[in-house]
C-alpha cells in the first residue's frame, strides 16, 4: 500500500498554472489564483500561460501586494505540438523567454498557432528552468509516439544540452486514468537519464467548482456544445489549485518530486518582474546622453523667442516656466525622450506631406495645419508647446504642470497625440520603419466577457435554443445586478432562473464576466524602447496586417513604466482638414484656424442656443441641455463645457452648483458687482476659483489634495493613478487616512475634509485634465466657426468622415437642411466617389450607395473622365467596371442616380433587367456585358412605366443610402398620426406639466452609468428633436419598445426647465397609425407628398430605418 | 435472421452489458480500498491498487462524479471499483 505523507514533508509549490490569459483555457483571473494560493498557504506560485506572459505583470504586482512570490514563466508549444514549461530564474532568462515567445509567434504563418523550434530553445536557454511538460509534454508525447527507447534518447539529449541543473522531468497526477502508469514511466526515464523529477498540478482554475466554466471554455474554443466536446474536455475537476498537502499525498511514493518544487521556487526568487525588467527611456537616436539636455534647451530657447517675443506679456512667466521644466526633465533623464517625441512630429510632418501631396495643404506656410495635436496632461507643458506637440499656450491658459511631470515622477509622463485618420495609419507604419521592428510595438488590449457575449457563448455551449439566447442577449441590460434577476424581469422568461440549463447559464455568466477572451490591438498606444523591446515583452502579430503588438495591455505597460505614445485617430481632425481644403478650393486660400476670432458672438449665439449637432464634443443630448444653462462665451467657458458633462463632475455633484453660480456671476457682472465664488474652505479659493468653487478638472484633484491636505505632488499623483485603474480601487481607503490627517494638520474640520474627499473620489469616474478640455474646447470652437461660415463645406466634410460623433447620417442630413444646406442625391454624371460641394448643397458621392465600393466608384469616375459623360443607362452598363454587380446598378437607379437620362426609375430598372442576367448567374455578369458590344435592340426596351411615389423614393433612399436625402418619414404619414400627437415644434407653446404625446424616429438611446437607471431617448420628427426621459419603473414596463422600436410613440408630461424641454415618459409604445384609408397610388406627375399607403409605408420603414446610436 | 432496416427498434429487448454491481468497500486510513464485500463473493481482499482516477461529467444534466480504482485482488483478478461521490455508494464494474 502507498505510504502516508509524513507530517514534516517539505512544502509543495505550484509551478504549472494557467490563468484566463491562456485564452479560452484558463478559467480564473491571475488575481483569483493569487488569492487562492495565499489562502491555501502557498509561499509562491508560477504563472505559465500558453505561449505568452499576458497576465504576468498584473500577476506579479498582485502577488507582491499579497506577500506571495510570483514566478514568471510560460508553457510553450513546440513545432511538433508538444509542450514545455519554462520558468524564469534570472533577468537574462526573462529576456530569453521574451525572445523565444516572440519567435514562436512571429515565425509562423498562422498567427493563431504559435510554435517554437526546439533548436531555438537549445540555442537560447540561459537563465531559464525547463520542465518537460504536461501530458502533451515533450517526453510523454515521445513515449506515446516513439516508445521508451526514443524517449530516453530525447531525455539524454536534453540533459546534455540544458544540463541536469536546468532540465527536469515533470510529473502530473490529476486523477486522470493512466496518470500513475505515465508518471511511473517518466520516473524511470528520469532515473535512467539521471535527471531530476518535479511535481506539478497543471492548474487551470483556482477552485474546484470552476471546472464547469473550464468545460464551457473548451466547448467555446472548439465552437461546439458541451455534449459535442466530450473528447476534448478534461475528464474531471482535479485541475484546480489544490491544497499543498493533498498534492504531496498524491506523490507520496516520490517525495523528491515534491521537494524539488520548493528548490526550484527558491532559485526563481531572485527574479522579480516588478523590479528587474530593465526598461530604459528611449534615447535620442543613441546620441550621448549629455548632448540631449543641451539640444533640448537650444531647441526650446529658439522657439521661446518666436512664441513669446521680448514684448509679450507672458515672456517672464514663460522663461521661468521653461527653466523649471527643463530642470525637472533633466533631473529625470527625460531629455532624450522629449527629443524622440519631437522626432516623431517631424516624421508626422513628412507623412502629412506625402499623404496630402497634390493638395493645397501640402504647400505649407501660413495656415498650414500641423499634422497632429497633443491632448491630455502633456498639453500643460511649455516644452511640449514650444516643440509643437501641443497647440495650447499653457502660460496664457494657466495650465497646471504638476499633473504631467513633478519631482517624484510617480509614473512616466503620458503623451497623447491626435492625428487625422489617414495620417495616423501611415505614421504608425513609418515609426516601425524608422525605429526598427525590434524597438517598437503596439500596446494590446484584452476584450473581456460582457453580459451579451457571455450569454451568447455560454448559452451556445449549453445548447440552449438559439432564438431564446439571442432574445436574452439583446434585452438583458449590461449593468444589472445578475443575469438571474434580469431573466425574472424579461417577458416570457420569468421562472427560468431555476430551470435546468438556464440556472447554469446564470451562474456561469457571472463567473465568466470580466475574463479576457482574446488578444486585440489597443486603439493607438505604441511603446518605443532603446533596448530591443523583444527582450522586455514578447511581440506577436495583430489581426491587422503589418501590425505587431506586445503582449501587455495599457495597465501592464504602465506598471512596467514603459513610455507609451498614444497615436489616436480623431475623426474631427480629418473633418477639419478636409473642410479647410474645400474652402481653399472655393476661395483660393485656406482659412487660418489659429487666427480666427475666438470670441465671435455669432458663433457663440448658436452654441448657446444648443444648435450644435455635428460639432465636436458639444453635440450630444446632454451637452445641448447643458449649453443652454451654462451659455459659454469664450474658449475658457468651452473648456468647462467639454469637461463638465462627464461622470467625474456629475458624480461629484459639481454640475448644479456650477450652473447656479454661473448665473449668479452673470447677474453680478450685469450689476457691476464683483463675484466671489463660495468654496468649502479658504485654502481652496486659489485652486477652485476659476471653476466657481467646484472641481471640474482632473488636475484640480491634485491641486485640492495639495492645498487642503498637504499632499506632495507625488502622493497626489499616486492617488490619481489609483483612481484611474480598474484594479486599484481598494487603495483609496488608505488615501482617506492620509488626507484626513493632512487636512487636520491644516486646521480643516473633518466634515469639510470628508465632503471634499468625496468630491475628489468622484473623479475615479472619468474626468478630463484642464489641458485636455482646453485642447478639445479649441477644436470644438473651430468646428463651430467652420460650420457657421462655411456650412456647405462643413457638412460635406462631415458626411465624408463618418462614422463619428453622436448622430447618424440621417439626423445629420436633416440638420444640414435646417441650416440651409441641402442634400443632392448621387448622380452618375455629377457625383464623385465621396461627397462634394455643389453650390450650397452637398452632392452625395457614389461610394455611399450600397454595394458600391470605393474602388468601384473610383473606376466609374475615372471612366467618365476619360471617355466623357455617360449618355444612357445602356452606355453606362457597357462602360462600367465588371466588378459592379447588377444589384449595385439597380441601387444606383433606385436613388435617382440615373434620373438624368430622362426616364422614370422603373423604366430604368426595366432596362437593367433586360441587359443583365439575374444575380444568380453572377459569374456571367461580365460576359453578359461583353455581349452588349454587339448592336442589340431589344423589342421591349422602351416600355413605359410610372414614376415612384414619395414613399417608395424615401424607402429606397433608406434602403440604399441608409438615410433620407429630403424630408422625414413622419412627414409622409402626417395625416395618419394619432390626432393627440404634438409635433416637436409645438411643445414650446405648452405649459410645464402639460400632458403630451409625441412620436418620432429614435435617433439615440442613452443609459449613462451616472443616471441611476434612467434612459434618455432622442426622438426626431419632421420639425426637430424631442428629448424623452424614461424612468426605471416605466422602462421595466415598456422595455421592449424603448429598446427596440425604431419609431416610438410616447405619452407623458412636459418638463420645461432653464430653456430645455423634456418629455417625462409615462408610456411608450411602437408607433401605430390611426384609421386613415389607403388612397389610390398617385399618377407619376402627382405632387402629393404624402404616402398613398401609410400603414404599408410605416411597416416597410421599420425594416430600413437607420439604427439608433446607443450609448451605455 | 437479420431484421430488415425498417423493423421497429425493440428497446425493451435490449440488454445492458457490464451493469455496475453494488458492493461494500473497506478503506484504509488514507481512503484507499483494501477489501470488497458483496453477497455473491463474500469478502475479497485487495492486493494492490494499480490505478486511480476521477470523472466529473454531465454536470449540466445529471451530474456524474465518481472516483475509480483499478485493483488487483488476492487471486490475481482485476476489478474496477468506483464510488459515486454524490451518494457515497460503491460499485464494481468489469474493466
Amino acid at each position: 500500500m502507498t505510504p502516508s505523507v509524513p507530517l514534516s514533508a517539505p512544502g509543495y509549490v505550484e509551478l504549472h498554472c494557467h490563468s484566463a490569459f491562456s485564452f479560452l483555457d484558463g478559467a480564473s483571473s491571475p488575481e483569483q489564483l493569487a488569492l487562492a494560493a495565499v489562502h491555501l498557504g502557498y509561499p509562491a506560485l508560477a504563472l505559465t500561460d500558453h505561449n505568452g506572459v499576458y497576465g504576468s505583470m498584473a500577476f506579479a504586482h498582485e502577488a507582491k501586494q499579497l506577500g506571495l512570490q510570483a514566478i514568471t514563466g510560460a508553457e510553450v508549444t513546440l513545432l511538433d505540438g508538444s509542450h514545455v514549461t519554462l520558468l524564469v530564474e534570472t533577468p537574462r532568462g526573462y529576456a530569453n523567454l521574451c525572445r523565444l515567445l516572440t519567435e514562436a509567434h512571429l515565425g509562423r504563418a498562422d498567427r493563431r498557432d504559435p510554435r517554437l523550434d526546439f533548436a531555438s530553445l537549445e540555442a537560447r536557454h540561459e537563465g531559464l528552468l525547463i520542465l518537460s511538460g504536461c501530458r502533451h509534454g515533450l517526453l510523454p508525447l515521445a513515449l506515446a509516439r516513439a516508445g521508451p527507447a526514443a524517449a530516453r534518447r530525447l531525455a539524454e539529449r536534453c540533459r546534455a544540452v540544458f544540463g541536469p541543473e536546468r532540465f527536469f522531468v515533470e510529473l502530473q497526477r490529476n486523477l486522470v486514468r493512466g496518470d500513475l502508469a505515465l508518471t511511473r514511466g517518466l520516473g524511470d526515464l528520469a532515473r535512467d537519464a539521471r535527471l531530476g523529477v518535479v511535481a506539478s498540478g497543471d492548474v487551470h482554475y483556482h477552485t474546484r467548482s470552476r471546472h464547469r466554466l473550464h468545460d464551457v471554455l473548451v466547448a467555446i474554443r472548439h465552437r461546439t456544445t458541451l455534449d459535442g466536446s466530450h473528447a476534448v474536455r478534461r475528464p474531471n475537476s482535479e485541475f484546480a489549485l489544490r491544497p499543498p498537502r493533498d498534492v504531496a499525498a498524491l506523490f507520496a511514493d516520490c517525495p523528491d518530486a515534491v521537494a524539488m518544487t520548493a528548490r526550484l521556487a527558491e532559485r526563481c526568487a531572485t527574479f522579480d518582474l516588478t523590479r528587474d525588467l530593465g526598461y530604459r527611456f528611449p534615447d535620442f537616436r543613441g546620441a550621448a546622453e549629455q548632448r540631449a539636455p543641451r539640444a533640448l534647451a537650444e531647441l526650446c530657447g529658439a522657439r521661446l523667442e518666436e512664441r513669446y517675443p521680448a514684448d509679450s506679456a507672458h515672456r517672464a512667466d514663460a522663461t521661468q516656466r521653461l527653466a523649471e521644466e527643463l530642470r525637472l526633465i533633466a533631473h529625470h533623464g527625460l531629455c532624450g525622450f522629449f527629443l524622440v517625441y519631437h522626432d516623431l512630429f517631424d516624421l508626422a510632418r513628412a507623412v502629412a506631406a506625402d499623404v496630402r501631396r497634390g493638395s493645397r495643404r501640402a504647400a505649407g506656410g501660413e495656415g498650414t495645419l500641423l499634422p497632429g495635436r497633443g491632448r491630455g496632461s502633456s498639453v500643460s507643458s511649455i516644452v511640449c508647446y514650444l516643440l509643437g506637440l501641443s497647440h495650447v499656450d499653457p502660460i496664457a491658459t494657466r495650465l497646471f504642470f504638476g499633473r504631467f511631470l513633478n519631482e517624484t515622477l510617480a509614473s512616466v509622463p503620458d503623451i497623447d497625440l491626435d492625428f487625422p485618420r489617414e495620417i495616423r495609419e501611415e505614421l504608425i507604419r513609418r515609426v516601425y520603419r524608422h525605429y526598427g521592428s525590434e524597438h517598437v510595438g503596439l500596446v494590446c488590449s484584452f476584450p473581456t466577457y460582457r453580459l451579451r457575449m457571455a450569454v451568447r457563448e455560454v448559452g451556445k455551449a449549453l445548447d440552449l435554443p438559439p432564438g431564446e439566447i439571442e432574445q436574452v442577449a439583446k434585452l438583458a441590460d449590461r449593468r444589472s445586478g445578475s443575469l438571474a434577476d434580469e431573466l425574472e424581469a424579461l417577458p416570457g422568461f420569468a421562472g427560468r432562473r431555476q430551470a435546468p440549463l438556464w440556472k447554469e447559464l446564470c451562474e456561469l455568466a457571472e463567473e465568466i464576466a470580466g475574463l479576457p477572451r482574446h488578444l486585440s490591438q489597443h486603439v493607438g498606444g505604441m511603446v518605443i524602447s532603446s533596448r530591443p523591446l523583444v527582450e522586455l515583452v514578447p511581440l506577436e502579430r495583430a489581426a491587422m496586417e503589418d501590425r505587431v503588438v506586445c503582449q501587455w495591455d495599457k495597465d501592464s505597460c504602465d506598471d512596467a513604466r514603459f513610455i507609451k505614445i498614444d497615436f489616436l485617430a480623431l475623426g474631427m481632425l480629418s473633418l477639419v482638414e478636409e473642410c479647410v481644403e474645400l474652402v481653399a478650393r472655393k476661395e483660393g486660400r485656406p482659412p487660418d484656424l489659429s487666427r480666427i476670432d475666438f470670441e465671435d458672438p455669432a458663433v457663440y449665439d448658436r452654441i448657446c442656443r444648443g444648435d450644435t449637432v455635428g460639432l465636436f464634443q458639444i453635440e450630444s443630448r446632454a451637452q445641448i441641455q447643458m449649453l443652454r444653462r451654462t451659455r459659454p462665451r469664450n474658449l475658457e467657458d468651452l473648456a468647462v463645457e467639454v469637461a463638465i458633462v462627464r461622470p467625474g463632475p456629475i458624480v461629484g455633484g459639481a454640475v448644479n452648483p456650477y450652473v447656479r453660480r454661473r448665473e449668479e456671476q452673470r447677474r453680478a457682472t450685469r450689476a457691476g458687482r464683483p463675484y466671489v465664488p463660495p468654496v468649502e474652505h479658504p485654502l481652496l479659493a486659489d485652486v477652485l476659483g476659476e471653476t466657481l468653487g467646484v472641481i471640474l478638472y482632473q488636475d484640480q484633484v491634485l491641486q485640492v489634495c495639495q492645498a487642503l491636505a498637504g499632499f506632495t505632488p507625488g502622493q497626489a499623483e499616486a492617488l490619481r493613478r489609483a483612481m484611474s485603474r480598474r484594479r486599484s480601487r481598494e487603495l483609496m481607503a488608505s488615501f482617506w487616512t492620509d488626507f484626513q490627517q493632512g487636512a487636520a494638520r491644516r486646521g480643516v474640520p473633518e466634515p469639510t475634509a470628508a465632503r471634499v474627499f468625496t468630491q475628489v473620489i468622484a473623479f475615479s469616474e472619468f474626468g478630463f485634465p484642464k489641458s485636455h478640455a482646453a485642447a478639445f474646447g479649441l477644436l470644438a470652437y473651430q468646428s463651430a466657426w467652420l460650420r457657421h461660415y462655411h456650412p456647405a463645406e462643413y457638412y460635406t466634410a462631415l458626411f465624408n468622415n463618418q462614422p463619428m460623433g453622436f448622430y447618424s447620417l440621417d439626423a445629420l442630413g436633416r440638420d444640414a437642411k435646417r441650416n440651409g444646406v441641402g442634400l443632392l442625391l448621387p448622380d452618375l454624371n455629377a457625383s464623385d466617389v465621396w461627397c462634394t460641394v455643389h453650390g450650397n448643397a452637398v452632392r452625395i458621392g457614389l461610394g455611399f450607395i450600397r454595394e458600391w465600393s470605393e474602388e468601384t466608384a473610383a473606376a466609374v469616375t475615372r471612366e467618365r473622365e476619360r471617355q466623357g459623360a455617360f449618355r444612357s443607362l445602356g452606355d453606362f452598363v457597357r462602360r462600367a467596371p465588371p466588378t459592379l454587380k447588377r444589384t449595385a446598378i439597380e441601387n444606383l437607379v433606385w436613388v435617382g442616380g440615373a434620373d438624368g437620362f430622362g426616364l422614370t426609375r422603373r423604366e430604368l430598372l426595366w432596362q437593367v433587367g433586360l441587359w443583365l442576367p439575374p444575380t444568380a448567374e453572377r459569374g456571367d455578369d461580365a460576359r453578359g456585358r461583353r455581349q452588349l458590344e454587339l448592336p442589340l435592340n431589344h423589342p421591349h426596351e422602351h416600355l413605359p412605366f410610372g414614376g415612384l411615389g414619395p414613399d417608395e423614393r424615401m424607402l429606397a433612399e433608406y434602403a440604399v443610402l441608409g438615410f433620407a436625402a429630403n424630408g422625414h418619414p413622419l412627414a409622409l404619414v402626417h395625416d395618419a398620426l394619432p390626432a393627440s400627437v404634438t409635433s416637436s415644434g409645438g411643445l414650446a407653446a405648452l405649459d410645464h406639466g402639460a400632458r403630451v404625446e409625441v412620436a418620432g424616429l429614435v435617433v439615440a438611446r442613452q443609459r449613462p452609468e451616472t443616471a441611476k437607471g434612467f434612459i434618455f431617448v432622442l426622438l426626431e420628427d419632421e420639425a426637430g428633436m424631442v428629448n424623452v426621459i424614461v424612468r426605471p419603473d416605466v422602462y421595466e414596463r415598456h422595455r421592449v419598445a424603448v429598446r427596440g422600436e425604431p419609431f416610438l410613440w410616447v405619452a407623458g408630461t412636459l418638463a420645461k426647465d432653464d430653456g430645455s424641454l423634456n418629455v417625462i415618459a409615462a408610456e411608450a409604445r411602437g408607433l401605430t397609425l390611426s384609421g386613415v384609408r389607403d388612397r389610390e397610388p398617385p399618377e407619376p406627375q402627382a405632387t402629393d407628398p404624402r404616402a398613398a399607403r401609410p400603414f404599408a409605408f410605416l411597416k416597410s420603414m421599420r425594416g430600413v430605418a437607420p439604427e439608433s446610436k446607443d450609448w451605455g | 435472421m437479420v431484421a430488415h432496416s425498417r423493423a421497429p427498434l425493440r428497446t425493451d429487448r435490449l440488454r445492458a452489458l457490464n451493469v455496475p454491481v453494488s458492493v461494500a468497500v473497506d478503506l484504509d486510513g488514507d481512503g484507499l480500498p483494501i477489501g470488497i464485500r458483496d453477497a455473491d463473493h463474500g469478502t475479497r481482499r485487495i492486493a494492490a491498487v494499480r490505478e486511480r482516477w476521477r470523472i466529473d461529467d454531465e454536470w449540466w444534466r445529471h451530474p456524474i462524479a465518481r472516483r475509480y480504482c483499478e485493483v488487483v485482488l488476492e487471486d490475481g483478478r482485476r476489478v474496477v471499483l468506483f464510488q459515486d461521490l454524490t451518494s457515497g455508494d460503491w460499485f464494481t464494474q468489469q474493466p
